[in-house]
Parts: structure tokens; C-alpha cells; sequence
């Protein structure tokens, strides 16, 4: 072979393709995280993430910069959503029935528990990844991008798509749920 | 600093969310206020367990093979199996050449644009180049194409997935209708091209109206806080059908 303009785009794809492995499959980790999060589900999590970065891979010519990681993560979370969604037509998902009205976390002040409850339960991981599990779609994903993924309110923003108002009332909500369940579970097993 | 408030910036706080003079307030409130203190401190225990937890953990093994694999696929159907002949181009470029003459020697007649479809016909005729609608962001997939405009555009425009109706989704591009800032979604039915122009709206809902202006067919509504056009030289009724499918 000689080098015809064929040569030229085949080495221009060789660089396109190393630049999407070290620029977006830098943040595979986080994709998957995020994605296993929200699908519940070990095997669909590795198909949205695989799903996710082919479509990631076709515009990627569009997207780079510091943004690329907020932006590979809402591709991510746009592929599980639609995921989710068709679930929901399937059957009946039982994604919001859980006790989002339950528990002594309202509003405002939570009775405070002792520290010491917390960290029982902490030391627990496999407790409190269910805990987190078993949240509320809207105030899981915001816990594990904030916690998980330490993503400041304003990339949450983007990537959720909601105001950064809304991310900060919705994280607040989160954690007094799962401070609720948390001394919940301990009086459970203390009795 | 009351409680109330304290309580309300509690978690801006801990996820030093905050400016400087906010979280001085927060920690002479904290430091006075015992039944506060407990909150924040149940809020750090919390935060401590879930770091202690560890779930930070990573992608299976096999996934980054896996998806490289299907990356490079995708990228060898990039490359084209021939290349273009100079006299193929040459014609193709004449051709086009031609088409963009005749065309724009009619769109330049003189307009008076003073009302809004006149506006968004003009717009959506200067997107029209030889090579294809002019667009910012070039996907047939909404995941792609919605996201791209966080950070560019002060709203996200609706972009749907209509190709089950016939409307191929082309990509969108930023754009301004009488000074405020615009987004307008291209979509295509059997060649042509449809520009769906929305802005945030300034004054009260626009009527739902649809007319014809110098061969193109406009749609206009209004949605929530959104003002839409939708703009093509396709047929109106098949126009009325994706303005449909959009809102419904």
C-alpha cells in the first residue's frame, strides 16, 4: 500500500481513537459507577456504559476540553434513563413506591442521633450500599455523583440537567433519608 | 443567623458550596447552637461512613477491552471504502454551485422582515448551504445533541427521537431571533430539511398559528416558557405532523 489519502484518514481515526481512550475512557470508572447505580443491575450497567460510549464516540469530535467528563456522564445517564423508562413500560417498576414519605426526616431539623449510630452502620458497607440502592432515582444519582464522585453542584447541574437550587434541596433530602434509615436499622437490631 | 437558615445551607456548607462570608456565618451559628452542631455532625458522620464504605468500585474487568473493541469498529466505518474522483467532485461541485445560484438569486429578492415567520424563514434559509443545513452540533442522536448545549446556551432545547415518524434527527445549532438567543433542532423527512427554532419567551404566549411564506411553511407555539418555530419547505401537513410529534 502507498500512502494515498486513505493512509492519511486511517492515521487521523488512530488519533481520534486515542484521544477518546485517554480523554473519555479516563472516566469509565465513574460511568459505571453511575450506571450501576441508577440501573440497579451489574450486567445493564456494563451495557449502557459500552452503549454509552460508542454514542459518546460519534460526537465526540464536538466535545472536549474540561468539560468531556460532565459530558460523558450525562450521555451515560440520558442511556440509562431511556433504559429505566422502558423498563417502567415492561412492567410495573417499583421505582418510586418505596417510602419516600416514610421515616422521621421531614423538613427542617432531623432529631439528631448520635454519631455513634451512624458509624455502627458504617461499618457496615454492604448496609449502606443498599441504603443507597434503595433511594429514590432523583436522590440517588445526586448522592453518588456528589459522594461517590465528589462532582461540584454545578457539574451535578449539568449532568442531571436541574438547577443547582435543586440539586442542593435534593441532596439534602437524600441524606436525611438515609440518616433516617440508618437509625432506623439500629433500633432494629438493638431490639 | 437563625436556625432555619442554618439548617438550609447546612449541606451547601458541608459540600463547600459556599462563599467565604456564608460558611463563617454557618460556623458561628454551628458553634452556638447545640441542636444545629448535632445536625452537621450526623451530616459529617454520614459522609465519613459513606467514604469509609468504600463503594467507590471501578469498571469490571473486560469492560474498557470491550468497549475499545466496539470504538474501533465504529471508527474503521468512518473511513470510506474509496475515495472521490477528481472529475465526480468537480461535477458534484458544479452542481451544487448552480443549485446555490438559482436558489439564492430567488431568497435574495428583497423582504421587509418585520413579522416572526418571515424572521425564522430567513434564518432558516441562511442555515441552508450547499453541503447540508448548517449545524453546531452534527448527531442523529438526541443524547448527543441535547448535552452539547450545557454551558453554550442559557436553556436546553426539546430534541426528540423521531425516526419510527420518518424525521431524521440532524443536529442543531445556536442561533438569535430578534436579538434573543435561539436554539434551532434540524431535522430532515425524505430530503428535506426542517429547521425548529425555540427561544425563551419575553412576553406573553404567542397563538398557535401556521402560514406560508415565500414557499415555506412555518408553525409556530408555545410551550411552558418557550417560544417555537418550526420552519420547512415540506409539505405543511407533514410539517404539522413532527410540530405534533414534538409536543406530544
Amino acid at each position: 500500500m502507498g500512502h494515498g489519502p486513505m493512509d492519511g484518514l486511517r492515521s487521523l481515526e488512530r488519533q481520534r481513537t486515542a484521544r477518546f481512550e485517554a480523554q473519555i475512557l479516563a472516566h469509565l470508572d465513574s460511568a459505571y459507577r453511575l450506571a450501576r447505580f441508577l440501573l440497579r443491575d451489574a450486567a445493564a450497567a456494563k451495557d449502557a456504559v459500552q452503549d454509552a460510549c460508542v454514542r459518546a464516540f460519534s460526537a465526540f469530535d464536538q466535545m472536549q476540553g474540561p468539560d468531556a467528563r460532565s459530558w460523558f456522564l450525562a450521555v451515560v445517564r440520558n442511556v440509562c434513563m431511556d433504559l429505566l423508562r422502558e423498563r417502567r413500560h415492561r412492567a410495573h417498576d417499583e421505582e418510586y413506591d418505596d417510602d419516600e414519605h416514610g421515616g422521621a426526616a421531614g423538613s427542617g431539623l432531623v432529631p439528631p442521633a448520635t454519631p455513634e449510630e451512624l458509624a455502627m452502620r458504617a461499618s457496615d458497607s454492604r448496609w449502606l450500599r443498599e441504603a443507597i440502592e434503595k433511594l429514590p432515582k432523583d436522590y440517588r444519582e445526586v448522592i453518588v455523583l456528589r459522594e461517590l464522585e465528589e462532582l461540584s453542584y454545578k457539574e451535578i447541574s449539568a449532568i442531571v440537567d436541574i438547577p443547582i437550587g435543586t440539586v442542593m434541596s435534593r441532596l439534602a433530602r437524600a441524606r436525611d433519608l438515609l440518616q433516617s434509615r440508618a437509625r432506623g436499622a439500629y433500633r432494629e437490631q438493638r431490639r | 443567623m437563625n436556625c432555619a437558615m442554618a439548617v438550609r445551607m447546612l449541606d451547601a456548607h458541608l459540600d463547600n458550596e459556599v462563599d467565604a462570608a456564608t460558611a463563617a456565618d454557618v460556623a458561628s451559628h454551628l458553634a452556638g447552637c447545640p441542636a444545629c452542631a448535632a445536625a452537621h455532625e450526623e451530616r459529617l458522620a454520614l459522609r465519613n461512613a459513606i467514604r469509609a464504605a468504600n463503594l467507590r468500585e471501578g469498571a469490571p474487568e473486560g469492560l474498557r477491552e470491550s468497549v475499545m473493541r466496539a470504538v474501533r469498529a465504529r471508527s474503521a466505518r468512518r473511513i470510506p471504502s474509496r475515495v472521490v474522483q477528481w472529475w465526480q467532485a468537480l461535477a458534484l461541485a458544479g452542481c451544487a454551485a448552480l443549485a446555490g445560484l438559482i436558489g439564492g438569486w430567488w431568497v435574495a429578492q428583497p423582504q421587509v422582515l418585520e413579522d416572526l415567520p418571515a424572521i425564522v424563514v430567513a434564518h432558516h434559509v441562511a442555515s441552508l448551504t450547499p453541503s447540508g443545513p448548517r449545524v453546531e452540533v452534527a448527531s442523529s442522536d438526541r443524547h448527543v445533541v441535547r448535552p452539547w448545549f450545557q454551558g453554550r446556551a442559557e436553556f436546553a432545547p426539546t430534541v426528540r427521537d423521531l425516526k419510527d415518524q420518518g424525521f431524521e434527527l440532524i443536529g442543531a445549532r445556536r442561533d438569535s431571533i430578534r436579538g434573543r438567543e435561539a436554539v434551532a433542532v434540524v431535522y430532515r423527512l425524505r430530503g428535506h430539511f426542517i429547521s425548529v427554532y425555540s427561544w425563551r419567551r419575553s412576553d406573553g404566549a404567542h397563538s398557535e398559528l401556521d402560514t406560508t411564506v415565500r414557499g415555506f411553511n412555518v408553525v409556530q407555539w408555545s410551550d411552558r416558557d418557550l417560544d417555537y418555530a418550526a420552519v420547512s419547505d415540506v409539505d405543511g401537513v407533514e410539517l404539522k405532523r413532527l410540530v405534533a410529534a414534538i409536543r406530544s
